[in-house]
């Protein structure tokens, strides 16, 4: 045990000294991994503040009743589109509610603060999953009640957020490809290179009784270490991107009366996707040390 | 009870017999020449001992256990107990001395590398050549390197092939005398080699590689 710990000590040691002293030869490689990790990263976080932002993807439809409908009315017609449409939510707003409703909604309209005029009539806000059954006959019922002035739904807006959320799964998948691709080829050059050029120690390793696990030790660390500063990189690149982002979309949203929250990459999150790089740098690695091992040897 | 027996052993190449049913006994310390003309198969016995290559058929028994059958880390323990000197030596070049000689120790590591390097540079009359890079020795003190490297962990086998190769014949003397020194400590020395008048000359156990066969 001593042993095994003693030699992995020793090969991290020696894999800094080399990265140390060979840069440039590494650089090429944690630049690219780095964007990979970035673009994971990035596409990730966005995914998961659209979720975070817009979490039950309800649709919203807000309903405009004319004048001087009965409460009996309401809830006649609250019964008819409860029972034939998969309904999360029905409420019902008097014109005060629906004044106060609009005014906290848009504060800085100088209409609103006039409450002495409401120019608003009673109102309905149904809410309904996006996905649960089309909603046409539910517009339909809507368009044939006489009950209703108008009334106008978020549902292009909840397709252009699925839409982008559909992109950003696309480019998440794409950066997880490219950064197999990435570390697939810089792994199996690194390796040739680096078993090629000590062939001579490796043979004398074999004549003196190295096992195979000792000999991959020593070219195991190097791969595993370009990985976890590239993750750090990218992780940096990402935080002050994130920075700057948030500030300056907060202003943009803000002015268009969007609440939006953001959240980061978590601690756990990051510690993850380092996980995920160093496990696959680690396959690839046994991989192609055993499969150039054998070939040397057998040489 | 023999040290290296081998049973019925046969290795055959695309047609060309190297052993076909050899056999063989070699005792415990004892310091044996392996002789044979060129391409009669003297680096294939020795690989074939070391491990480093298994035969068609037969059995190889090393202290009556069967090497054919280790598995590949059964192999690699069993290779720590041998001392190999190759034809053509190999090091890591750029290294030093100290640190070529020491390889066999690290991989046991063991804590005492320093005091034992120093003592074997001793034994093999390098002891000014602690620091020195390999790439800068003659061909008798790299040989001598390879010696210092395959006895340092007091192997129970040494095997060296061809180890007087490169070196004229004063030197040659010398080294075979090392290699007789040890086996009187009790380390079954075998030595492969073509130079016929050291071998008459030193008057040790000769085997004879012919027609596939080990006499």
């Amino acid at each position: 045990m001593i042993t095994y710990l003693r030699h992995n000590l020793r090969c991290i040691k020696d894999s800094l000294i080399h990265l140390y002293k060979n840069p440039l030869r590494y650089i090429l490689f944690i630049i690219p991994l780095s964007v990979s990790i970035f673009l994971i990263l990035i596409s990730y976080n966005t995914q998961k503040n659209i979720e975070h932002n817009f979490k039950y993807n309800k649709e919203r439809i807000i309903i405009f009743l004319k004048e001087d409908i009965s409460s009996k009315q309401i809830k006649n017609f609250k019964d008819n589109v409860i029972n034939d449409f998969e309904i999360i939510s029905f409420k019902y707003l008097n014109k005060e509610e629906s004044l106060r409703l609009y005014s906290e909604i848009n504060k800085q309209d100088e209409i609103i603060n006039n409450l002495d005029y409401n120019p608003l009539p009673q109102t309905i806000i149904i809410e309904k999953e996006i996905h649960n059954g089309s909603s046409e006959n539910l517009y339909d019922l809507l368009k044939k009640s006489s009950l209703i002035e108008s009334f106008n739904s978020n549902t292009i807006f909840l397709e252009r957020i699925i839409f982008l959320k559909d992109i950003l799964l696309n480019i998440l998948i794409i950066s997880l490809v490219f950064l197999l691709f990435i570390l697939i080829i810089f792994i199996n050059y690194y390796i040739k290179i680096e078993i090629s050029s000590n062939k001579n120690k490796i043979y004398i390793y074999y004549m003196i009784g190295a096992r195979e696990s000792y000999i991959r030790r020593e070219y195991l660390y190097l791969p595993i270490i370009a990985g976890l500063i590239s993750c750090i990189f990218a992780y940096l690149l990402f935080q002050v991107l994130y920075f700057f982002l948030t500030k300056s979309l907060n202003e943009v949203l803000a002015s268009f009366g969007i609440i939006y929250n953001f959240i980061s990459i978590s601690f756990v999150e990051a510690a993850l996707c380092t996980f995920l790089v160093i496990i696959i740098s680690i396959s690839i690695c046994l991989y192609t040390i055993h499969r150039y091992l054998n070939s040397t040897f057998n040489s | 009870m023999p040290m290296i027996s081998f049973n019925n052993i046969c290795k055959i190449y695309s047609r060309n017999k190297v052993f076909y049913n050899a056999d063989l006994s070699i005792e415990k310390g004892d310091f044996v020449f392996l002789t044979g003309e060129s391409g009669s198969g003297k680096t294939t016995f020795m690989r074939l001992i070391s491990g480093l290559e298994k035969p068609d058929r037969g059995k190889i028994l090393i202290n009556n256990s069967d090497i054919t059958k280790l598995s590949q880390n059964g192999l690699s323990d069993y290779r720590k107990k041998i001392g190999l000197i190759m034809q053509d030596n190999i090091f890591v070049e750029n290294a030093s001395v100290s640190y070529n000689i020491s390889l066999p120790l690290l991989i046991s590591n063991d804590n005492d590398i320093d005091s034992k390097v120093r003592a074997v540079l001793k034994l093999v009359n390098l002891n000014n050549k602690y620091n020195k890079i390999i790439n800068s020795l003659s061909a008798g003190e790299r040989q001598r390197v390879a010696i210092a490297r395959a006895i340092i962990n007091k192997p129970d086998i040494i095997l060296a092939d061809e180890p007087t190769g490169n070196l004229d014949q004063k030197l040659s003397k010398s080294v075979i005398q090392m290699l007789i020194e040890l086996s009187k400590y009790g380390a079954t020395v075998i030595v492969a080699t073509h130079e016929f008048l050291l071998v008459n000359e030193l008057k040790q156990k000769v085997l004879n590689i012919s027609n596939s066969k080990i006499f």
